[in-house]
């Protein structure tokens, strides 16, 4: 049960977006889909979404192509960062029809509008940056699909709501469904996700279990020579070195005299891993 | 039909309120402005409810028309959210499609009693030729609908000043194929001497029919657009 990404690519004239990554979203997680500013991720939800066609590669669920096979399409959900909904049509319609349509609750919808302090009665084009970030979100959260991708859901939203946001997001979670985080904020969504997706320049870079990937990578600093010595015959994910100092992320445990070995967050581990694009 | 309500709402809304602003104007604000005018220039006896009621349909079918090339201009809009609620790119299209089909019944029912209202009004009600008049005006819709849909479709192929460019180009090339079809329309050609084809025998009837089939084909061409591989369904394709 999960949605495969196979060898996508797609290019926008010169620029590749996506350059055959491969990843997958399993029913039971919450993903988050990480990547700097202009890495792929929502380039790779748009696809997956049907709102971009992908030149190469195939998105499959359960094995069916997910273009060709609109039950299958109709098991996802996908809160972009885009302008996706008719300006002039008033909130409360939007809920409406997404009951009407079988995608969600309308109930949880205003529910959800009453804790936000979101007023359905306004129209999508009258609402500020984070109340249409705040909408988009409430669609998610009240959608019953199986697969939800958020692409940027904090974006413009203030601590409180960004808080509320993964109160709601635990809430509605359940292990026969999968929501995808893609986000900037690495440090606020870490608690919340088990399964990271790293994308950078277009290229899968990272996928696995959090706290797998986190166990197996140790940040090294100290003295160059000794750090060189302790990390030597490792496989070093990432290095830097100033006025004789040495930080390097490697992988597996580490030992030696003279040397600081922590274990890393997501956060540190993400900026690691993305540096050398740079 | 339940599914759409909304939308379907939107839709008719669209075309009921614009028509009701175009009447009020034609049928209240014109007219009563004409008589005060006449009455102050001492022309009382003006013939101001027959002259504008009787063109009160034909003016209202314009602002018609014009809705109809918004709506599908919003074509693109809709569908995203469609897609949204789950639904593919095809049949996200169609059902809009189906939406504007009753959109056009009920531009047909709101153009019926404008016109029964000014026909009553203006003292020469002629039922047939107003069922007839309403019914070519709602094909012409077709061509509107057909044509902001198709610009909309063509949006989402290149970005701007590219696809600006691309939906003129388009629209004057449709535009001359359509007087090319309704002049033909007009004529009668001559086969051999005793066969001839009558391509013509009713003017508004046949040009609202040829506007019609190419509202129906420009609606394919944008169907067939949308299944482009380089067909974006973005926002900032068109926002």
């Amino acid at each position: 049960m999960s949605i495969e990404i196979k060898d996508i690519k797609k290019s926008f004239r010169s620029t590749k977006a996506l350059d055959g990554v491969s990843c997958s979203f399993e029913r039971g997680h919450i993903i988050g889909l990480l990547g700097r500013n202009g890495a792929g991720k929502s380039t790779l939800i748009k696809c997956i979404g049907n709102r971009l066609y992908q030149d190469e590669g195939s998105i499959l669920l359960d094995g069916n192509e997910v273009r060709k096979s609109p039950k299958d399409f109709e098991r996802i959900t996908i809160v972009g960062d885009e302008n996706m909904l008719p300006s002039s049509t008033k909130l409360k319609n939007i809920f409406k029809m997404m009951d009407d349509m079988g995608i969600g609750s309308e109930e949880k919808a205003l529910m959800l509008s009453k804790k936000f302090k979101l007023d359905v009665n306004k129209k999508w084009e009258k609402l500020s940056t984070g109340y249409r970030t705040i909408f988009k979100d409430i669609l998610g959260l009240a959608s019953n699909r199986e697969y939800i991708f958020f692409d940027e859901p904090i974006l413009g939203l203030d601590a409180n709501h960004r808080e509320l946001f993964y109160e709601e997001l635990l809430a509605s979670f359940s292990p026969d469904r999968c929501f995808v985080v893609a986000t900037h904020l690495i440090e606020e969504i870490s608690p919340l996700i088990d399964k990271v997706i790293i994308i950078d320049n277009g290229k899968l870079m990272k996928e696995g279990d959090k706290d797998y990937l986190l166990s197996k990578v140790k940040m090294v600093s100290g003295e160059k020579e000794r750090v060189e010595r302790a990390v030597e015959g490792r496989k070093v994910l990432s290095r830097s070195s100033i006025l004789g100092q040495m930080k390097v992320l490697v992988e597996g445990d580490v030992e030696g005299d003279g040397i600081n070995v922590e274990n890393v967050d997501l956060q540190r581990y993400f900026v690691e891993m993305t540096k050398d694009g740079e | 039909m339940k599914k759409d309500r909304v939308v379907i709402k939107d839709y008719t809304l669209s075309v009921l309120s614009a028509g009701l602003i175009g009447a009020l104007i034609v049928m209240v604000f014109i007219p009563v402005l004409m008589y005060t005018i006449g009455r102050q220039i001492g022309m009382e006896d003006l013939p101001i409810v027959s002259v504008f009621f009787s063109g009160t349909l034909e003016s209202i079918s314009v602002i018609e028309i014009i809705t109809h090339i918004v709506l599908g201009a919003l074509v693109l809009q809709y569908m995203r959210l469609y897609m949204f609620m789950g639904l593919t790119r095809d049949r996200a299209f169609l059902r809009l499609m189906m939406v504007e089909g009753i959109t056009l019944i009920v531009t047909f029912l709101f153009l019926m009693i404008i016109g029964i209202i000014s026909s009553l009004i203006a003292g020469s009600l002629v039922f047939s030729s107003l069922f007839k008049t309403c019914f070519y005006i709602t094909l012409t819709c077709v061509l509107a609908f057909g044509i902001g849909c198709v610009s909309s479709a063509l949006s989402t192929t290149c970005r701007p000043p590219l696809s600006v460019g691309v939906v003129i180009a388009f629209l004057f090339a449709m535009s001359w194929l359509f007087s090319k079809a309704a002049s033909l329309a007009q004529e009668t050609i001559q086969i051999s001497n005793g066969i001839q084809i009558v391509l013509k025998s009713n003017e508004t009837s046949s040009e609202a029919i040829i506007a019609c089939i190419f509202g129906l084909v420009m609606s394919l061409i944008a169907y067939l657009v949308y299944k482009l591989p380089i067909s974006q369904m973005k926002s900032t394709a068109i926002n």
